[in-house]
């Protein structure tokens, strides 16, 4: 069977699971298999990524139909999908293809990169499954004219920065990190990933406590969803690299972005080491403040394989 | 003054300035990195410069091939006079471009009024381009690059690249900007989503003013520049004296139409003599002729329907005009500055040289230790004193650098810098894998590296500024230049008595790109690249020259697939990786 029909016979099978869906909610009740906290799927990055959303309930579950979706992949790097520094291509062409099927009415990939642009855009290769998906719907948004001031009520520190307006006006924003390292933040995953999405996040680093910032930036825009590409992680001198790459080749996918990464901090060995969740501190505040919960021991999580 | 019907000599040289200066500016506009080269080089018209194809060899003391067509140029002028001033030359297109904005009329034609500017043949303000001509040859015959002041092609390439280019792509954005909700509403999201880098240059005041000054002196005063100022048509203009195809004049009826039309007014009023080092061969005055007594041939032929109503030898029946002619001369040659004036003025660039060679600042002779900490040359720059005498000041590698790293220097590189290219890591980082201005220079004062070899062009070295730095004087997490950095040379460490690991740079790492410096969150970067350590050799590989030097990176692109030895190394026992905490 070619890739296409099997995805075509997939997405026949979704689309009537769809319209058997109270039905089946009915059962899931009455067979008391509630949906997973955390779902990790092992395989290849497109197929993980779509195992790992569906143990949560499918990308039904995050997006309604006529919704506008804000997907947040990390491609701030010159650099192949085989650096681990930018989200494999596959895994955002996933993400897309499920939003797509859930019925989004608009779909945007956006980023505000480290590196130059264009060469950001094109090596990580995905503005080119993007575009594949559908033409213009991936870009790097730096220009002051694409933000708008916005207050973060809820915020410790900062209480206020610009915001991509396309953030502003979504219904949901899906993170989607590579699994990294990062020299202040301990590491780069679906919280500290949303810096690509305000205009000045150097103030983040000179007047305010990063940690504390990252989790004041999680008040206002909080992902929806979390799919967390660990095919490839890198363990070492994140989150530009170049350093050392362990390749789990597995997707962590969580309505709770700090259970997920927390189980992706508590999954791979950072530098040689195990760590502990609460070892982060962005994530244990985002935990204090109630943002989600690290403790993923009490947490149910679902290991499949794709 | 409209030419007569059928007569379109005028407008052919009218229509190649045109052509000549949309294909400069096609050339320059679009010349962008990754796509450097088109089908033509995008440096063609800086390589027909002939006051730079002359002055760059001698000062820079070497033989430049990209130059030839320049002293072609000045060569085929013997021929034809000074028909690049008069049909090629984007300058020259770009004067005449404001004229024909600016609706404006030649002093003489306005009841021949003269102004002091008006520089008409009398006036020994034409002269001035002479004077400055030797000046800078002067100079040039001691090693220095004066004659950027001069070159017409750098000059006016300067003017579009870093002023009128800037100016338009200004322009487009809030375009852009205010159109988005209307893209928007109608779903154009390419339109919607197009943000054209903005470029920014340093000291565009000279720019402004300079060009602002000439465009507005030619309402009154055409081609005020060419006639009395540029050093290239004083070279052209010698070189043009008594040109194989010139103007000549027979039959004349004396109605002093084409006097009054010639924007060099290199006419005289009674119309039989010609400057020939100021005409441009544009042949207007042919067509405007009503005795169609003006031809431009190798032959004073005379036509003969004119012939049968002029008085007989007109050459000899007009009365001497002296500013045209010398009489005693043979051949009646335009009078020139005398030949004390000429040595006098380039004795004077000499002298010039010297002072040059003796400022407190000066790089011309300098060894490294003389270079302010801000001078930070593009990658591949051939040393100080053959970068400064090489480089036309032509902004070319300014416009293509992608990251508007490059820019022109004040005084960052001493007085005899000025205009010169500066790295500027604030204003954006040299991308690893660009090579463009080295590939765009047209006297190889940044040398055409492959990017193989330009990995290896280390430009400087990154140092941190410890009293500023958030993580070493504040204790603060950050190390955004950790993370940025692209060579992995911005290593994290622990340090006695600091709650954070602290940013240090691994000197054989550093290629001096200046990522950290730019994205430093610090208002005053908290790490600045330096010229430190360049590796700046005018013939040798810098590859082997880096090898040389101990430097160990590897090529950006290559590190992905390499695991590098280090990270785990960096981690003492017992420690917890950066950024974690118990």
């Amino acid at each position: 069977m070619k890739r296409r029909d099997f995805l075509k016979w997939q997405m026949a099978g979704i689309s009537l699971l769809g319209t058997s869906a109270p039905l089946l909610a009915a059962a899931e009740k009455a067979f008391a298999d509630p949906l997973p906290d955390v779902a990790v799927a092992r395989g290849e990055p497109g197929p993980a990524a779509r195992a790992a959303v569906n143990q949560i309930g499918g990308m039904g579950r995050f997006v309604k139909e006529g919704q506008k979706v804000v997907i947040k992949p990390n491609m701030s790097f010159a650099l192949g999908p085989e650096s681990a520094t930018n989200t494999h291509p596959e895994v955002v062409r996933e993400v897309l293809v499920m939003c797509g099927e859930a019925g989004a009415a608009k779909i945007l990939v956006l980023d505000n990169v480290l590196q130059d642009a264009e060469l950001c855009l094109s090596r990580s290769g995905i503005r080119d499954v993007c575009n594949a998906f559908q033409p213009g719907i991936c870009h790097n948004l730096a220009g002051a004219s694409f933000f708008a001031e916005s207050a973060l009520p809820r915020a410790e520190e900062m209480r206020a920065n610009a915001f991509m307006r396309d953030v502003l006006e979504a219904d949901v924003i899906i993170a989607v990190p590579v699994a990294k390292c990062h020299g202040s933040a301990g590491v780069s995953l679906s919280l500290k990933g949303q810096m690509g999405l305000i205009y000045d996040r150097r103030i983040m680093h000179s007047r305010y406590d990063l940690a504390v910032s990252i989790v004041d930036l999680a008040t206002r825009v909080r992902p929806a969803l979390a799919v967390i590409d660990a095919t490839r992680v890198l363990a070492t001198n994140g989150p530009g690299g170049p350093g050392k790459v362990i390749r789990p080749g597995e997707v962590i996918a969580s309505a709770d972005p700090v259970a997920a990464d927390a189980t992706a901090v508590a999954s791979y060995e950072w530098y040689g080491r195990k760590m502990q969740p609460r070892q982060v501190p962005h994530l244990r505040l985002a935990h204090e403040r109630g943002l989600g919960r690290m403790d993923i021991d009490a947490l149910v999580t679902k290991r499949v394989a794709a | 003054m409209k030419p007569f019907r059928g007569r379109v000599s005028g407008a052919l040289a009218h229509g190649s300035q045109a052509v000549s200066l949309s294909l400069f500016w096609f050339l320059l506009f679009s010349a962008s990195w990754p796509s450097v080269e088109l089908w033509l080089p995008a440096d063609l018209f800086l390589r027909m410069d002939p006051l730079a194809a002359v002055l760059a060899p001698l000062a820079g003391r070497q033989w430049i091939a990209a130059l030839v067509p320049g002293v072609v140029i000045l060569a085929f002028s013997f021929v034809a006079g000074r028909f690049f001033c008069g049909w090629l030359c984007p300058f020259g297109a770009s004067l005449t471009f404001a004229r024909r904005l600016l609706r404006a009329k030649p002093a003489a034609a306005q009841n021949g009024e003269k102004g002091i500017f008006s520089g008409g043949p009398e006036r020994g303000i034409r002269n001035v381009k002479f004077f400055a001509l030797a000046v800078m040859l002067g100079a040039a015959a001691l090693g220095v690059n004066d004659f950027y002041w001069g070159s017409p092609i750098p000059l006016i390439t300067r003017f579009y690249a870093l002023l009128a280019h800037p100016l338009l792509l200004l322009l487009s954005n809030l375009g852009l900007t205010w159109g988005q909700p209307f893209f928007a509403a109608l779903d154009m999201q390419a339109l919607q989503y197009l943000d054209l880098p903005a470029r920014r240059f340093d000291g565009l005041y000279f720019l402004l003013a300079f060009f602002g000054l000439l465009f507005f002196l030619e309402r009154r005063h055409p081609r005020f520049w060419c006639r009395c100022l540029c050093p290239a048509g004083a070279l052209l203009g010698l070189a043009s004296r008594r040109p194989l195809f010139r103007r000549r004049v027979s039959g004349c009826i004396q109605c002093s139409r084409c006097a009054r039309l010639c924007p060099m007014e290199a006419i005289n009023p009674r119309a039989m003599r010609t400057r020939h080092d100021e005409c441009l061969v544009c042949r207007a005055c042919a067509d405007v002729c009503p005795a169609r007594a003006i031809t431009f041939s190798p032959w004073g032929r005379v036509s003969r329907d004119v012939a049968e109503n002029a008085p007989a030898r007109p050459e000899r029946a007009a009365a001497p005009d002296i500013p045209y002619s010398r009489e005693s001369g043979p051949g009646h040659l335009p009078p020139l500055p005398s030949r004390r004036a000429f040595l006098g003025a380039a004795g004077l660039g000499l002298l010039l040289a010297g002072a040059q060679y003796s400022g407190a600042r000066s790089l011309l002779n300098a060894d490294n230790r003389q270079i302010s900490p801000a001078c930070v040359r593009p990658p591949g720059a051939v040393p100080e004193p053959a970068f400064l005498a090489l480089c036309l000041r032509c902004g070319e590698c300014m416009k293509i650098c992608p990251s508007n790293a490059l820019q022109p220097a004040w005084l960052t590189a001493g007085p005899e810098g000025l205009f010169s290219p500066v790295l500027t890591p604030r204003r954006g980082p040299c991308l690893p894998d660009c090579n463009a201005c080295g590939r765009v220079c047209p006297t190889h004062a940044i040398r055409a590296l492959p990017l193989e070899e330009k990995r290896w062009a280390r430009v400087g070295t990154a140092l941190v500024r410890q009293n500023a730095c958030l993580a070493w004087a504040r204790g603060r997490a950050c190390v955004v230049c950790q993370e940025v950095c692209p060579y992995g040379a911005v290593r994290l460490r622990k340090m006695e008595g600091l709650a954070v690991p602290a940013p240090v740079v691994n000197d054989s790492r550093c290629y001096g790109c200046g990522y950290c410096e730019r994205h430093c969150p610090v208002s005053v970067s908290a790490i600045v690249v330096e010229p430190l350590n360049a590796l700046r050799p005018a013939k040798a590989s810098h590859r082997l020259a880096a090898r040389a030097a101990g430097m160990d990176y590897s090529p950006p692109d290559s590190h992905g697939g390499k695991e590098p030895d280090f990270g785990r190394k960096d981690l003492p026992e017992g420690s917890l990786p950066p950024g974690f905490s118990e």
